[in-house]
């Protein structure tokens, strides 16, 4: 009873102070600014850079061309035709506004190589050489990039052939310009590619059963076999190529253009979808001991042996499978899971900092002000137990820091809301559990986030309070849990740099829990890491380790509160 | 006479920061509605007494007792029982007086608003009780530092340097208000400088230098000490007479005890003695003006004692 008294007083007094007022309204603005900065300075992120690297190419072109304009020896002549030639390219990228539209990039390195080779054509034809070619390309900075296949053409084809294959050039460049400088769509894009991807799949397919003739005919059985395997390869890639036909399809269906967020997730669907096909070829016993990757691992003195290996390898593939299915069940069930609201209020590391920042000041100060004004005195000569007057004070500090958290939370949760909508929020979370999802409401998903990352903040907190106590010195107790938070997430980073495996038994791997967490940057090496260093990272063991230095340290200071003299200072 | 009960025992204690004796084997006790006044020189011990009597610092050897509890050993239950201030009493400056006072009283079992009205009026402070101590001049800390140590109607007040930035009428009501306590039974423990002050307020005095006891005395005693007839004690008494040199001749050729000082006789001797001298100066023609009897205050008593410690060394 006397405890929650002192409590209630305890507030009392940390309200009565303005500056404690200060620092709160401080926090929340600081984190409502850092939610809102995207928004605010989006406007300043959106400057042409490819225009502007058109630009500033033309120009030094231009340099190197004013030294040889007026001069008229043949190679003179010749760059300053590929200078002009390549200045009219570049002139027609600013046309294209890459910018807004992504998907150009791509093509337009396409059409500047067949438009190259145009050139390079031309320039043979007319007598030049490919080495003089290759000189004036060098003088221009390597602005072309010269592919053989056109000189090979050119030396190889009939007269008649070369005709066919500039006028397939020709075609390919038109087309290309159509898709780039016409007013083309995404939509255009994607209906263009699938088409790509068709014809693939029917030459894959004539391929196949050419193979297969062959194969009846054929009695040499290495021969055979070779010819089995190319056909397993050639249906595999006609299998892959169909289901990204599907991706693209569907976004062709549902209208998807790239700014849409789900054009974003597909795209990884398709890459992890790839990755697995890739993956297939794990090495086997003898070849993964004679490979770079195993030389790596002696280099690094790791003991992993081929176990090791097929375990990392698994953990790889599990970690695809898992993002793949969450990205799929993502389009499919409409749930924004990459740059919506929540996955921005989810990943922002701010708020715990600031919250751990804040607190610590609180915690630092409410015994050793005390002390410094000597109140202390006054509030000891009561009736009450000492250390149910530290543990009042420590109550205090912890229900600051979680009204605090909740003050910034919904603070970030308005500005975030604003900025970027609220709809967002009322869809599920997804977690990703034995291969299976699981769908969270997304607030007991922000709850555990939230208690998993602020572990490490409490522990510095209950450092700062200990420190404040132990040496009645505000300074002190501000400073270095401040430190050790702040400064000591360089130390975590060395340490996922260069991992030690006794390092792994302090707190040094935790001092931020939050990349540790599905998403976060440290949480995709760890499994593997675990492997190889042969240690134990979890959040669990993180966890474990606080607690445990928790209670020794308020152990201590109970023990030594209990105990001290209240002298003068 | 009623057995007086002791409120403040403290028996045989000792302090000592690390090699330093700071209070050396103290023994003394306050009783029920006795004010003992605490003296020493600066850097005697006494605040360091205080302290550990309010269980601020840690006895290194012996034993306080507060109404029978242990101070050590039943703190809460001893802690009930007193109330007091140590040196400044520094509260929350950001908070307003009576709040400040709220926040101590909840502690305590039974202390109601009306109790507080009635504390906040005592102390006189009831015009000022919603500013913030910060606002509060030197006095009105005292004051209400007071208001603190009373609020719970402690059995022992305990009290460092109250008188410290009272103005006169200030302190004339403290010590109305500490009679009046102790006249309702509560012990009173007062530390001051003010030696004349203690002369007035308390029954009892305690001196202490370096930490050791020097005196303690009984002041109603002391006052009592030469109003009743002769006990055979020697006092000094100055002569103011129409020819001083004169008396200086007689008193000398009958006692060898006389000096002058400030042209006025001194003379050492006792009471039935100076009656019988009296009488032979008036019949050598002698007219008396005046005649002091000097007795003995509490700053001789307290020089005398401790400044020749101080000698010693
Ligand atoms: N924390 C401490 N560590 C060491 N010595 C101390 C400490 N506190 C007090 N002392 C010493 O103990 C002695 C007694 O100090 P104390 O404050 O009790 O004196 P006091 O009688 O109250 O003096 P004053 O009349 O000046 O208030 C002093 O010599 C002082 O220097
Ligand atoms: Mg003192």
């Amino acid at each position: 009873m006397k405890t929650l008294k002192l409590v209630k007083a305890e507030f009392i007094k940390i309200f009565a102070r303005k500056s404690t007022w200060v620092i709160v309204i401080l926090a929340a603005l600081l984190v409502a600014f850092s939610f809102a900065s995207n928004k605010i300075f989006s406007s300043v992120e959106d400057y042409d850079y490819y225009s502007d690297m058109a630009k500033w190419e033309i120009e030094s072109l231009d340099n190197i061309l004013s030294d040889y304009k007026d001069k008229t020896d043949n190679k003179s002549m010749l760059l300053v035709k590929m200078i002009e030639y390549k200045k009219s390219l570049l002139n027609e990228i600013k046309d294209m506004d890459i910018i807004h539209n992504e998907w150009k990039n791509e093509l337009n390195s396409e059409y500047q190589t067949v438009k190259s080779n145009l050139l390079f054509l031309s320039l043979l034809k007319e007598g030049y050489n490919l080495s003089d070619i290759r000189k004036a390309n060098e003088l221009m900075y390597d602005s072309y990039v010269i592919e053989e296949e056109v000189a090979i053409n050119y030396e190889t084809k009939t007269e008649k052939e070369l005709e066919t294959y500039e006028k397939e050039l020709k075609t390919k460049a038109n087309e290309l310009h159509e898709m780039l400088i016409g007013n083309k769509t995404y939509k255009d894009y994607l209906l263009r590619e699938i088409n790509g991807h068709k014809s693939e799949i029917a030459s894959n397919s004539k391929l196949i059963q050419e193979n297969k003739q062959e194969i009846i005919k054929i009695n040499n059985k290495q021969q055979r076999e070779a010819l089995e395997n190319s056909n397993k390869d050639l249906e595999l890639s006609n299998e892959r190529l169909n289901y990204i036909i599907y991706w693209k399809q569907y976004m062709v269906d549902k209208k998807i253009n790239e700014e849409n967020w789900k054009h974003s997730v597909i795209m990884n669907i398709i890459d992890y979808y790839s990755y697995s096909f890739k993956n297939d070829n794990t090495y086997t016993e003898e070849e993964y001991y004679k490979s770079d990757e195993y030389a790596e691992y002696r280099n690094k003195k790791l003991n992993v042996d081929y176990e090791d290996y097929l375990k990392i390898k698994d953990e790889e593939k599990q970690k695809v499978q898992n993002s793949f299915i969450k990205n799929v069940y993502a389009v499919e069930n409409n749930i924004n899971i990459n740059n919506g609201s929540k996955t921005i209020l989810k990943n922002s590391s701010l708020v715990y900092q600031v919250i751990g920042v804040v607190s610590i000041i609180i915690a630092g100060t409410i015994v050793a002000k005390e002390f410094s004004t000597g109140s202390i005195r006054m509030l000891l000569i009561r009736p009450v137990k000492r250390w149910k007057i530290l543990l009042a004070k420590l109550i205090t500090t912890l229900i600051f820091m979680v009204i605090l958290t909740i003050i910034l939370f919904i603070v970030s949760f308005i500005t975030t809301g604003i900025c970027y909508g609220f709809s967002d929020f009322m869809t599920n979370d997804l977690n990703v559990i034995n291969g299976k999802i699981a769908e969270v409401s997304f607030f007991i998903q922000m709850l555990k986030i939230y208690s998993i990352s602020l572990i490490p903040v409490l522990f510095f907190v209950i450092f700062a309070f200990a420190v404040s106590t132990v040496l009645r010195s505000s300074a002190a107790a501000i400073a270095l849990p401040l430190a050790g938070m702040l400064g000591g997430q360089i130390v975590q980073m060395l340490f996922y740099m260069n991992p030690k495996v006794w390092l792994s038994y302090t707190p040094i791997p935790y001092i931020s829990l939050s990349p540790l967490l599905e998403g976060g940057s440290y949480a995709d090496m760890i499994s593997s890491m675990n492997i190889m260093y042969n240690m134990n990272i979890s959040v669990l063991n993180g966890s474990l380790i606080y607690v445990i230095l928790t209670v020794i340290i308020l152990f201590i200071t109970f023990v030594v509160f209990n105990k001290i003299d209240i002298k003068n200072q | 006479m009623i057995k007086i009960a002791k409120v403040l025992d403290i028996k045989n204690v000792t302090k000592k920061f690390g090699k330093k004796t700071v209070v050396d084997n103290l023994t003394f006790s306050v009783n029920e509605g006795e004010i003992l006044g605490f003296l020493g020189p600066n850097g005697a011990g006494k605040t360091t007494l205080i302290k550990m009597a309010m269980g601020l610092l840690k006895i290194t050897s012996g034993k306080i007792t507060v109404c029978g509890f242990d101070i050590e050993k039943d703190y809460e239950e001893a802690a009930q029982n007193f109330g007091g201030i140590i040196e400044n009493p520094e509260m929350y400056s950001e908070l307003k007086g009576i709040t400040n006072i709220q926040i101590f009283s909840e502690l305590y079992n039974d202390v109601d608003k009306q109790r507080i009205e009635e504390v906040v009026k005592l102390v006189g402070l009831k015009d000022r009780i919603t500013d913030p101590i910060k606002k509060y001049s030197l006095g009105m800390r005292q004051r209400i530092g007071l208001a603190q140590a009373i609020i719970h109607k402690p059995k022992l007040l305990i009290l460092d340097e109250p008188t410290n930035g009272l103005d006169p009428a200030g302190i004339k009501e403290l010590r109305d208000m500490l009679r009046k306590l102790a006249n309702q039974g509560t012990a009173i423990l007062v530390s001051s400088h003010l030696l004349s002050e203690m002369e007035l307020m308390c029954d009892k005095v305690c001196i202490i230098d370096k930490g050791k006891m020097i005196d303690i005395r009984d002041l109603k005693e002391v006052r009592k000490e030469g109003k009743t007839t002769d006990s055979g004690q020697t006092f000094e008494y100055s002569y103011d007479t129409n020819d001083n040199e004169k008396v200086f001749k007689i008193l000398k050729e009958k006692n060898k005890n006389v000096f002058m000082e400030n042209n006025e006789v001194h003379v050492q001797t006792t009471k039935s003695e100076i009656a019988i001298l009296n009488r032979e100066l008036i019949n050598n023609n002698i007219d008396i003006y005046t005649i002091t009897q000097k007795s003995k205050t509490l700053e001789d008593l307290f020089m005398e004692t401790t400044t020749s410690l101080g000698k010693g060394e």
